[in-house]
């Protein structure tokens, strides 16, 4: 939906159209950006990756602007691209091929710095969760750090609730089984000492 | 300990992302990225319809040192350089192009199609509205007139079948999609615990055909041949499976010997057989692309292209439906045709101007497709020929890019 027209005689040049729908899409990723990227981070597990996901993100929102504007769905759409661009095929199955020790050296050099201590179970789990399968790990970041409900989840990643469930299930089975010392009470209360 | 782990979990992550802080990307760098991913969903198959043209020499020049190409296991596909026929009256885009504004009307979609939801047109022009349980995302005809309606609530399908008389049955869980042989005598879908569920012509239930595939979050029914499935009907049903754990597709054929792994010709995704015993499907998928190959038995060559998805058989199996070659889920903005010889009949392109896209193209009969097409904010139904000729099978009607008011059926 165009904004209304400046001089009130209905016409618009075009050159106006396009900066108000710019200003408009760049006040939106200002705002936008900072959460979107977190999510990516989760997502992927570096920045490098995370900037890449969010950039095509945003750049597929930018080229369905006026439609999704329209709805009033921009942080849905968004994040709708985000996690599916995230799981696609083709870029799972690069990924998979190309993925190489020294990419996996770089991702461990890649990590953000944390001010606060860390008592040693949150990066124990944090290392299980970037181990998860690409799906999984979306359910876990939808479910556990966006805090969307099973139906929502669903509703993003184009699956049925009950796969997220399973997914879920699964994903928390794996750390449980994979981070044991996580949830084991006398750890934590050693690491709290 | 469920409660335990969340919470942790919940803080692990919130603590783990509030690290990632800065906001780096500005307009520029969003429109850059916008223009890249426009320029590769119109300029990508202008790119391999060069580099196509480019293989014929190469080929060529093999056959002149080989004697022909009957050494080379797997000759890549070519394109067809001899005249095109005469194209039907009225304006015609640019060879290559697909461009469908203006094109000439032409008959109306000789096969059944569905059109502002739920309204069904026949092909004698009578239409009938279609009250399935939930909305209807794909459908199949059996030649009995029984449908097969996947449908969806809250993202997930099912489906709803319609016998001959109208009487619609409960929904059933599936996958996203039915399939059924080329005599449409019995359809097939794959429940998400991976049982192959079969219905035949005339039949009054479904058949819940042999031990299921694992079962895993993506199943992807393939095609099915044979006449009828059932405790005495033998048919082959084909279903491709993502690995749970790491993703990777896998088809997997389900007969009268059982369910198993479909490990000939090596396809990671099964996307047609045909009845002669040929096979399409692709055999590499990588970033940019995939690689599609054609198989049969005996001495039958085949050939592989990297330009295209091989995607379906025509009904009599003669012909070949290409769509691109990387599907980033917008939209296909290239559509080509290929013999069996592996000769590109024509390869039609979106255009920087036209950015034409279409969700899905099926065979209206041995020698052409139909498929919703949107352009220039208006959606057709757009017929095209094996000679590349376009005409309207329904004239263009106003709509929004990703949702197509009209659904093919699936053959």
């Amino acid at each position: 939906m165009d904004r209304p027209p400046a001089d009130g005689t209905g016409t618009v040049a075009v050159a106006d159209r396009r900066g108000a729908r710019d200003a408009d899409f760049a006040a939106y990723l200002a705002a936008r950006q900072p959460s979107l990227l977190r999510t990516a981070y989760l997502l992927t597990g570096n920045r490098h990756d995370a900037e890449d996901l969010v950039q095509t993100a945003f750049a597929k929102l930018y080229l369905s602007w006026d439609r999704v504007r329209s709805h009033g769905s921009m942080d849905a759409y968004v994040r709708r691209i985000l996690v599916n661009e995230h799981n696609s095929l083709w870029r799972r199955a690069w990924k998979k091929r190309e993925h190489s020790a020294e990419e996996e050296t770089l991702r461990r050099f890649d990590r953000p710095h944390h001010d606060e201590p860390d008592d040693g179970t949150g990066s124990a789990l944090w290392e299980v969760v970037q181990t998860l399968p690409r799906k999984a790990r979306a359910v876990v970041v939808l479910r556990y750090y966006e805090e969307m409900s099973e139906a929502e989840t669903a509703a993003v990643l184009g699956i049925s609730v009950g796969t997220v469930k399973s997914q879920a299930s699964r994903a928390l089975a794996t750390l449980r089984e994979r981070a044991p010392h996580t949830l084991d009470p006398r750890a934590r209360e050693e690491n709290d000492r | 300990m469920t409660d335990d782990l969340t919470s942790t979990l919940s803080r692990e992550l919130a603590e783990q992302a509030h690290a990632m802080d800065g906001s780096t990307l500005h307009l520029t760098d969003i429109k850059g990225r916008a223009r890249s991913i426009r320029r590769r969903r119109t300029a990508t198959a202008v790119a391999g319809a060069a580099a196509a043209l480019a293989l014929i020499t190469p080929i060529a020049v093999i056959a002149d040192h080989t004697g022909g190409s009957r050494n080379n296991p797997m000759p890549p596909a070519t394109q067809d350089v001899s005249p095109s026929p005469t194209p039907p009256a009225g304006h015609q885009p640019a060879p290559g192009a697909l461009d469908v504004s203006d094109l000439p009307t032409g008959d109306a979609p000789r096969v059944e199609y569905l059109s502002d939801g739920n309204v069904l047109r026949h092909t004698d022009g009578s239409m009938v509205s279609v009250d399935t349980t939930f909305p209807i995302s794909s459908f199949a005809v059996l030649a009995d007139g029984t449908h097969l309606w996947v449908t969806a609530h809250n993202g997930t399908p099912y489906v709803e079948v319609q016998d001959p008389q109208g009487h619609l049955h409960d929904p059933m869980p599936s996958g996203w999609a039915v399939s059924v042989n080329k005599s449409h005598t019995v359809g097939a879908w794959v429940r998400p615990d991976g049982q192959v569920m079969t219905w035949n012509a005339g039949a009054t239930e479904p058949v819940a055909y042999r031990d299921p595939v694992p079962a895993s979050d993506d199943l992807r029914i393939g095609p099915v041949l044979g006449d009828g499935c059932g405790p005495r009907q033998s048919c082959e049903v084909h279903v491709n499976v993502s690995e749970r754990r790491t993703g990777a597709w896998q088809p997997w054929l389900v007969d009268v010997n059982g369910t198993q792994p479909l490990l000939d010709g090596g396809y990671r995704f099964l996307a047609d057989s045909s009845e002669s015993g040929l096979s399409i499907g692709q055999t590499e998928i990588t970033d940019s692309g995939s690689c599609s190959t054609l198989l049969g038995g005996g001495e039958f060559q085949g050939f592989q292209t990297c330009q295209h998805t091989l995607e379906s058989f025509s009904p009599d199996g003669n012909l070949i439906l290409g769509t691109p070659a990387y599907q980033d889920g917008v939209g296909n903005g290239e559509i080509a045709m290929y013999n069996l010889r592996g000769t590109m009949l024509f390869n039609r392109h979106s255009t920087a101007k036209t950015q034409a896209h279409y969700p899905r193209a099926e065979w209206e009969d041995g020698t052409h497709v139909l498929a919703p097409v949107f352009q220039d904010g208006q959606w057709s139904i757009v017929r095209i020929a094996s000679d590349g000729s376009m005409e309207y099978a329904v004239p263009p009607v106003p709509g929004q890019d990703v949702e197509a008011p009209f659904i093919l059926p699936t053959n």
